[in-house]
């Protein structure tokens, strides 16, 4: 039956090692990234809103003013305790609040050291991705910037993916939901594309007619990235900016 | 416990409830984070059809396949590796199959499979091109077939005529959604069905709800 058998699998485990090592690419690093970072950040907030309960319990009348994450995370670090913390926002140590003796807050301030530690481990994920695209992918790195330009690599697979991919199929990269998501919702304008400072600045009106040039320029950039690894940023930035205002001043 | 075979090397293991359970070809070792149990003196893995589609199959009352110990087997969609360790285990050490995967990153998982179970011969690449990727064998004993692209059924057509042996049984895990995810399922199954029965004979077509949502396994006999 067969031709030639083989008579064990370790020259085929050996060919698909040799494969696979030449086959993983920085894209996959990025991609890993990407999906760390995403995962760090919902451990954060999810941490952030069980100590934020937490606290409330205690000194509600402070936690009250500092719902924000930053702000809790900015306020607590000057202390925990009613007294520290009150002086710091300015207001009253009484509480109606439930009292917890030292021993009990070292829960919160446990918990809260681990929250500033998770926050910096996003910060440094994000500075990472930011400078392996600067260093490597410097067009896309400067047209779409660090954080959209992360996750359309992530979402395409690669920069290979991305440089053969039409910019309508860019532009709507992330929003796969809306667009497989039923016959009701009308074909989606934007993906990830949509946090791009352009799109943002834009008012709603414009917004996807912007998305089409921001996209367009995007994907402009990704192919200069894969086949020529020029800096032509400047060049691209001029023409977006171009059509933009073209778009905004209605001609 | 009570066991009730299936195929070779696959049982029907009944110990409160039914589960299907293959004989453990590398004893104490996991695959997948499946449970071991003993029974006799001998080791077995639970399959489990939410993770495999070929057990799946089984559960949903497909007749046990004609895929026996020593067998020669072309897996086209490897991918990690799970269900290619049952038919691992069901091919027993006189037996070979050969996975194929495109993705180098699931190709990771096959790859640390193969060196300890010596019966799998790994090959990344692309399904579509499996003459190409410098598999020493021509003629397979059954193939299998899991991948999810849009033009499944053309590729499983393709490899069941030039790698099957004459007589022999094939199926592929056809996932509807890969060939158009806004069409009805049933609609898709009928039309891929159809394509495939001009070139083969149809044994069964089984949905595999609720174990694997929008799949279906279909089992051909190559005439």
């Amino acid at each position: 039956m067969n031709d030639k058998p083989d008579s064990d699998n370790s020259k085929y485990v050996e060919e698909a090692k040799k494969r696979i090592k030449e086959q993983l690419s920085l894209d996959d690093f990025i991609r890993k990234l990407v999906s760390m970072e995403s995962e760090t950040k919902k451990a954060e907030n999810t941490l952030f809103k069980a100590l934020f309960d937490t606290y409330f319990l205690y000194f509600p009348e402070a936690a009250d003013l500092i719902r924000d994450k930053e702000a809790f995370i900015s306020a607590l670090s000057k202390g925990v305790k009613r007294d520290e913390i009150s002086s710091y926002l300015g207001i009253s140590a009484d509480s109606m609040g439930y009292n917890l003796s030292d021993s009990d807050l070292s829960a919160i301030t446990d918990s809260f050291n681990q929250l500033v530690g998770l926050s910096g481990l996003r910060t440094m994920i994000e500075l990472k991705i930011g400078s392996i695209l600067e260093e490597n992918y410097i067009n896309l790195f400067k047209v779409a910037g660090p954080d959209i330009a992360a996750k359309l690599i992530s979402l395409s697979g690669s920069l290979k993916n991305l440089s053969e991919m039409p910019s309508g199929k860019l532009q709507v990269l992330g929003a796969e939901k809306s667009i497989f998501g039923g016959k009701k919702a009308r074909t989606p304008k934007y993906g990830v594309i949509f946090f791009h400072p352009e799109i943002q600045a834009a008012s709603d009106k414009l917004k996807g007619r912007i998305a089409r040039v921001v996209a367009s320029k995007t994907s402009l950039a990704a192919k200069v990235d894969f086949f020529s690894k020029e800096d032509k940023s400047g060049l691209i930035l001029k023409k977006m900016r171009k059509e933009v205002d073209k778009i905004k001043n209605g001609t | 416990m009570e066991l009730k075979r299936v195929m070779d090397n696959v049982c029907w293991a009944f110990d409160g409830r039914k589960r299907l359970v293959s004989l453990n070809l590398t004893p104490s070792k996991q695959v997948y984070g499946e449970e071991l149990f003993e029974f006799q003196g001998k080791e077995y893995r639970e399959w489990n059809p939410f993770r495999s589609k070929m057990s799946a199959a089984l559960y949903k009352g497909a007749r046990p396949l004609e895929l026996k110990e020593g067998d020669t087997v072309l897996y086209l969609g490897a991918s990690s590796g799970t269900t290619v360790s049952h038919v691992s285990d069901i091919i027993s050490n006189g037996g070979k199959v050969y996975a194929v995967e495109i993705s180098e990153e699931m190709g990771v998982n096959l790859v640390l499979l193969s060196e300890i179970r010596k019966n799998i011969f790994p090959i990344i690449g692309d399904a579509r091109k499996v003459g190409e990727l410098g598999m020493a064998v021509t003629s397979c004993d059954f193939l299998y077939q899991d991948i999810a692209q849009r033009d499944q059924t053309d590729i499983f057509i393709k490899n069941v005529s030039k790698f099957l042996k004459r007589g022999g049984q094939a199926a592929i895990a056809l996932k509807t959604k890969s060939i158009d995810v806004s069409a009805d399922t049933r609609r898709i199954v009928d039309r891929e069905v159809k394509k495939i029965s001009e070139h083969f004979k149809i044994l069964a077509s089984i949905d595999l709800y609720p174990y694997q949502k929008g799949h279906s396994l279909i089992i051909i006999k190559k005439g």
